[in-house]
């Protein structure tokens, strides 16, 4: 089958399984987990999400089933499309340390965290990468598009050619086609035609699924100190993995859990924050952590691994086949804020109106080294706040624990002035 | 699925307004004046005005609506006509003020107050032009998209055709135009309009094409019907193309100046907009104006025929909002 890679000149896939290394993501699970269950007064309801990184439940499940699964990469893979095809999407985004060494035997060692952990779980194995018969890889950033080539070596990689603009008119048609693109790899490889009907129930269950996001969102508005955001950010990455109906019967007990919970007032947050910049994944929660300790509370979160994924859903015009995936090529570009496009003003749109919904006392820049991506958005970002009378915290980090003190020096300043 | 509740009244309204137009008449039975619409004398090759014979003070339902309110809807219809029979009309004969203007008062009222919500809602060829589109998404058929060049190329002819049929409506009045010419370009408009072929069709009114006639220029008779099947093929497109004809339809390039300042407004909060691009998606005049806009609060634009499907599917809450007179009627 046609592939995005050439293999003409290769390399044999390096594999350095170890017990050890998975141990150390298992016990950074349960720790994380631990810490998150000892808050006072946590809703019952999000123990089940927790679940997903605590237990390989749901590894054992996909390992059982006999429905492909295909490991996607970022915003940009529509889930819709797959779960027609009974294809189910994983989303391999990493945020566990451990395996960046491992990764760093092939990948050079200036790379983004994010993407040498994301290998380093092909080079350790025993995870969800492992499950997956193909890897779908939207070419955001230039370590994401190189990355299709490493893994490559390991499993079958499909490109989506992402645009650098989201100009509507020029990219739109193009999109388009690259998601026709992947319809017809998928009809390959399946061996079966896109069903009309399956095509609209699935896109009909992510409606769903986003419009129990969009009430989860409306409440923690209203009461933005009922659930802490290292357990939302959590509820949200269980969806990396979780069988859809599933997340949702889930999310929909959430509901419920927190419409009781708030019949009692809940303790008012003392100073609310805004985390925005590059993605914090789990079990890297390190700087939550952080800014919890320091009493104060992040309230709500602009990334591409929290609000992002599940805030949008797709409203196609006509529910003919093609009408349906034009409204996923929409759903799967334009609404993004990756600062792989050429704008930043989106971002910043989004971010003001949600500084704004929240009533925030400062934003948090999550910046992840050696992203320059975020890294040159970060300064009209800084700028527009800073006009706005907002202030804006800086954080420059990796996954590693080495700079926790430095940066709670630094969190600490911050909240004296915001004080 | 999400409940698209503008798009259902709108569906109510056009019906409703689809039957009043062309059945409403018989439905109703009001008793309209039988329309003469050949007003000239053939025989003794002069022009002779019938159709201000009398005034229309007192006949409100004989008078001129801004939609397509076919005169070929005939003796079933309820009004005399649209708004382009009305300005090629009054520009040909140029009646004294008196006797056009309760017509024109009227329909710069309506006009002012609506605006291209006659399009979206009221007009009975854009709604069967809707129900051609809403068959063939029933079969599953995808949908041809105008590329940027051929919408650019429609909205340009969409002014042309405007400014050549009113200006040929005024030119035959002139006593030295001979009347070869002037009998075939009489009512050009209508002659073709796409209407002319699908009203009929619908309300049995007996229509005639004539491609001879004693006195005319043969070669202009021929040109207006070769106007007419392309138009009217291009109104058929419809089905695989949103809107194809509204694209280009002379009335509603005329209601598209009043589209801003008129009573209805759309605005946009900018800051709620996610530019999910679901608005561009789905707008049938396949504009970006909504979309794109990101700093003003009015949206409002030309080709905008108010249907306000762009307000049903938004995902944001408020982000759209349609204001009558600064009342919000309709909110995302």
């Amino acid at each position: 089958m046609h592939t995005d890679f050439e293999k003409r000149y290769a390399r044999t896939p390096v594999r350095r399984p170890s017990e050890k290394i998975l141990n150390g993501m298992r016990d950074a699970s349960r720790d994380l987990a631990r810490r998150l269950q000892q808050r006072p007064g946590r809703l019952p309801g999000l123990s089940v999400f927790e679940t997903m990184f605590t237990t390989e439940q749901r590894l054992a499940e996909l390992r059982a089933s006999d429905r492909r699964v295909a490991g996607t990469y970022c915003y940009f893979v529509p889930e819709e499309l797959l779960r027609a095809f009974d294809v189910t999407p994983v989303r391999l985004c990493s945020g566990f340390t451990e395996t960046i060494a491992p990764s760093e035997e092939v990948l050079p060692r200036d790379i983004c965290p994010l993407v040498k952990s994301s290998f380093g779980s092909a080079v350790v194995g025993g995870g969800y990468l492992d499950e997956c018969d193909v890897i779908i890889l939207p070419t955001s950033c230039d370590a994401k598009t190189k990355l299709g080539e490493y893994l490559a070596d390991y499993k079958p990689v499909w490109l989506l050619n992402l645009p650098s603009t989201k100009d509507y008119a020029i990219v739109k048609p193009f999109w388009v086609q690259e998601i026709k693109r992947l319809k017809t790899k998928l009809e390959n490889w399946t061996g079966r035609k896109l069903d009309r009907k399956k095509l609209k129930d699935a896109i009909g269950l992510f409606q769903k699924r986003s419009k129990v996001y969009r009430e989860l969102y409306e409440l923690r508005r209203a009461h933005p100190g009922v659930i802490s955001h290292q357990d939302w950010l959590m509820a949200i990455q269980a969806s990396f993995y979780a069988d859809v109906p599933t997340w949702i019967a889930q999310a929909e007990n959430l509901v419920q859990e927190i419409r009781k919970a708030v019949v009692r007032p809940v303790p008012d947050l003392k100073v609310k924050l805004l985390l925005t910049g590059a993605p914090v994944i789990w079990p890297n929660y390190k700087i939550l952590n952080i800014i919890d300790e320091l009493g104060a509370a992040v309230v709500a979160d602009e990334m591409c691994s929290g609000h992002q994924r599940l805030w949008d859903y797709a409203e196609p015009d006509e529910w003919t086949t093609d009408g349906m995936l034009e409204a996923l090529a929409s759903r799967y570009l334009f609404p993004a804020t990756c600062p792989c496009f050429t704008g930043t003003c989106d971002r910043v749109d989004k971010l003001l109106k949600m500084a704004e919904d929240f009533n925030v006392d400062g934003v948090i820049y999550h910046d992840l080294r050696l992203c320059q991506l975020f890294d040159m958005e970060r300064d009209l970002v800084s700028r527009v706040l800073k006009e706005r009378k907002m202030p804006m915290l800086t954080l420059h980090t990796d996954y590693g624990q080495e700079d926790v003190e430095q940066l709670k020096t630094r969190v600490e300043a911050f909240l004296e002035i915001i004080r | 699925m999400v409940w698209h509740k503008i798009t259902w009244s709108r569906r109510v309204v056009q019906v409703l307004s689809f039957l009043f137009l062309f059945y409403g008449a018989t439905l109703l039975n009001l008793k309209p004046q039988e329309i003469k619409w050949y007003s000239l004398d053939g025989k003794n090759q002069k022009m002779a005005e019938l159709l201000y014979a009398n005034p229309t003070w007192t006949q409100p339902f004989q008078t001129f609506l801004p939609g397509r309110s076919c005169r070929f809807a005939g003796t079933t219809g309820t009004f005399r006509g649209c708004l382009m029979y009305f300005l090629s009309d009054t520009l040909t004969w140029r009646p004294p003020w008196k006797v056009i203007l309760p017509s024109l008062a009227l329909l710069l009222g309506l006009m002012v107050l609506l605006a291209r919500f006659w399009c979206g809602w009221l007009c009975p060829i854009g709604f069967l032009s809707e129900m051609l589109n809403e068959a063939r998404r029933f079969t599953g058929l995808a949908r041809i998209k105008f590329p940027a060049w051929w919408l650019a190329t429609l909205k340009a002819a969409g002014y042309a055709l405007t400014a050549a049929l009113l200006f040929s409506a005024w030119a035959i009045s002139w006593s030295f135009v001979a009347w070869s010419v002037k009998k075939p370009l009489y009512l050009a408009t209508c002659q073709i309009c796409p209407s002319k072929l699908i009203t009929p069709l619908l309300t049995g009114f007996p229509v005639m094409i004539n491609l001879q006639f004693p006195g005319a220029s043969t070669a202009l008779l021929v040109t207006l019907f070769v106007l007419l099947v392309m138009f009217t093929l291009l109104y058929f497109s419809s089905a695989v193309m949103k809107r194809s004809w509204c694209k280009l339809c002379p009335g509603g390039v005329i209601l598209s100046f009043f589209n801003r300042g008129s009573f209805l407004t759309k605005e946009k909060d900018a800051l709620r907009c996610t530019k999910c691009a679901i608005c561009a998606d789905a707008c049938p005049m396949e504009t970006l104006a909504v979309y794109e806009e990101k700093s003003r609060v009015i949206v409002d634009h030309t080709q905008c025929i108010q249907c306000y499907r762009c307000v049903d599917l938004c995902p944001e809450k408020k982000c759209l909002t349609v204001k009558f007179l600064g009342l919000p009627i309709f909110k995302s």
